[in-house]
């Protein structure tokens, strides 16, 4: 069997950047070469996954038909984008979830009047005003795309001892399939308000997993965990 | 093996491309151009954190890919801040400080006490699996088991094929699948398309006197090309 294909060519070929001619000895090789289908297979699939982080927005357009030209217009508003940065808070309660203001295309297409909500809950958010962000957005619909905000939303309704309001909060954002530093901060927040609501199975459950990662709560999980 | 870099790759001098083509594009123009330089320096970093990983260390596959998701969304950041300029990198530079940036954040990781767990499949190289390669004679079963699938996903519109492809070969889910621009549906929607792509593909292969359970090897590449052709009819691009 001829030498097996690079790592470097099944990425050109994943990516669509060899010609037939050229994709073909690569693919002949993969044909009879489990071992390089499977990498092969890897590559791929990784490279959908990013796609789909990439323009998670692209399928929404193509849903809200009647919005579509608007949607592809595409709105600049002000949202917010949370940042990594570390915390040594070990009461889930009282960790503020950091926040930078970038402006971020909303391809949804949101009614604007919702935008400038989302923006004053976000600036109520970063004043450490929870009450006021609960406030402005209990009841509200929050599209995907503002899922930043929700997650600001979630953590204000713990701090205002809303612990069950607080996950039905998260619910909708499907915490496993969130991308990092998000995943682990929904997670942080989930802990707080499963601790509050002494569901502590579940709570214990959550700080051991978030312990035995490394990230921004690994320390914080690790000292919560040991706390009786 | 195949850690060492491939002289002949091109996806080094795409990036460098997509970088220079970023001045003067665009917003619409700049979105695409980012996100095809993503996904393409996504799986590159991947690769080389794979690469140092198996020789530094032991991370798990999810570690291994939070790292490289942190240092791409940093580096996708920084070249959309205009600080950071592979446009201006030969690609031999490119590959190079990206091996370098993997290099990093697996070093970090491992300092930083990450979690260390048993190596997964995707952090094994080729070839120390036992695997061994297909015989002719597997070949020809092969070619047979998918010419009989392809007929039978043949009648499937290539929505639905591209679905049950994402579903079979990628293993994404349901809600992963309706975000997918090939896709474009609802989580419930892809759940009812995936269990009629099922039904059909199970009942279809059985009355060609085959089972649908085991892919055999050599399934996935063939299959791949043939999306391929559905993706180029659904107007795609990679």
């Amino acid at each position: 069997m001829s030498a097996h294909v690079s790592e470097d060519r099944l990425i050109d070929l994943a990516a669509g950047l060899l010609s037939g001619p050229e994709s073909e000895p690569a693919l002949a090789h993969l044909r009879a070469c489990p071992a390089c289908e499977e990498t092969f297979r890897g590559v791929c699939r990784d490279l959908e996954r990013t796609r789909l982080r990439a323009a998670p927005s692209r399928q929404r357009v193509a849903l809200i038909g009647t919005v579509a030209a608007l949607a592809a217009a595409v709105l600049a508003a002000a949202v917010v984008v949370p940042l990594w940065r570390s915390s040594r808070a070990v009461d889930p309660r009282a960790y503020w979830i950091p926040i930078e203001t970038e402006p971020v295309d909303l391809r949804a297409a949101p009614p604007a009047a919702d935008d400038a909500l989302f923006v004053q809950a976000t600036e109520a958010y970063r004043r450490h005003d929870a009450r006021k962000v609960v406030e402005l957005l209990a009841g509200r619909a929050i599209p995907e795309a503002q899922d930043p905000v929700r997650l600001l939303y979630a953590s204000a309704l713990l701090k205002t001892g809303d612990a069950a309001g607080t996950l039905q909060a998260l619910e909708p954002l499907r915490i496993p399939s969130l991308p990092q530093p998000y995943r682990d901060r929904a997670k942080w927040v989930q802990l707080g308000a499963l601790h509050a609501l002494s569901r502590d199975d579940e709570a214990t459950a959550l700080a051991a997993e978030l312990a035995a990662r490394s990230g921004e709560f690994a320390d914080a999980a690790r000292r919560l965990a040991r706390t009786p | 093996m195949e850690a060492e870099d491939d002289p002949h790759a091109l996806w080094p001098e795409h990036l460098v491309r997509l970088a220079r083509t970023l001045d003067g594009a665009g917003a619409r123009e700049k979105r695409e151009i980012l996100g095809q330089f993503w996904g393409i320096l996504h799986v590159a970093l991947l690769r080389y954190a794979r690469a140092h990983a198996r020789r530094m260390g032991r991370l798990s596959p999810e570690d291994v890919r939070d790292v490289v998701s942190e240092k791409a969304s940093d580096l996708i950041a920084r070249l959309d801040l205009k600080e950071w300029d592979p446009g201006a990198a030969t690609p031999a530079l490119l590959r190079s400080f990206l091996s370098t940036t993997a290099r990093n954040g697996v070093v970090d990781a491992l300092r930083s006490g990450r979690r260390e767990v048993l190596v997964g499949d995707d952090l094994e190289p080729r070839g120390g699996r036992g695997i061994e390669s297909a015989t002719q004679e597997d070949a020809v079963s092969v070619d047979e088991f998918v010419r009989a699938l392809v007929g039978c996903l043949d009648v499937l519109s290539a929505r639905a094929r591209r679905a049950w492809f994402l579903r079979v070969f990628y293993e994404l889910s349901s809600a992963e699948i309706a975000r997918h621009p090939d896709v474009a549906s609802s989580p419930a929607g892809v759940d009812a398309m995936l269990a009629r792509c099922r039904d059909h593909v199970r009942t279809c292969m059985e009355s060609k006197g085959l089972g649908s359970h085991d892919l055999p090897p050599g399934t996935f590449v063939r299959l791949w090309e043939l999306t391929e052709r559905d993706r180029a009819g659904l107007g795609v691009g990679s």
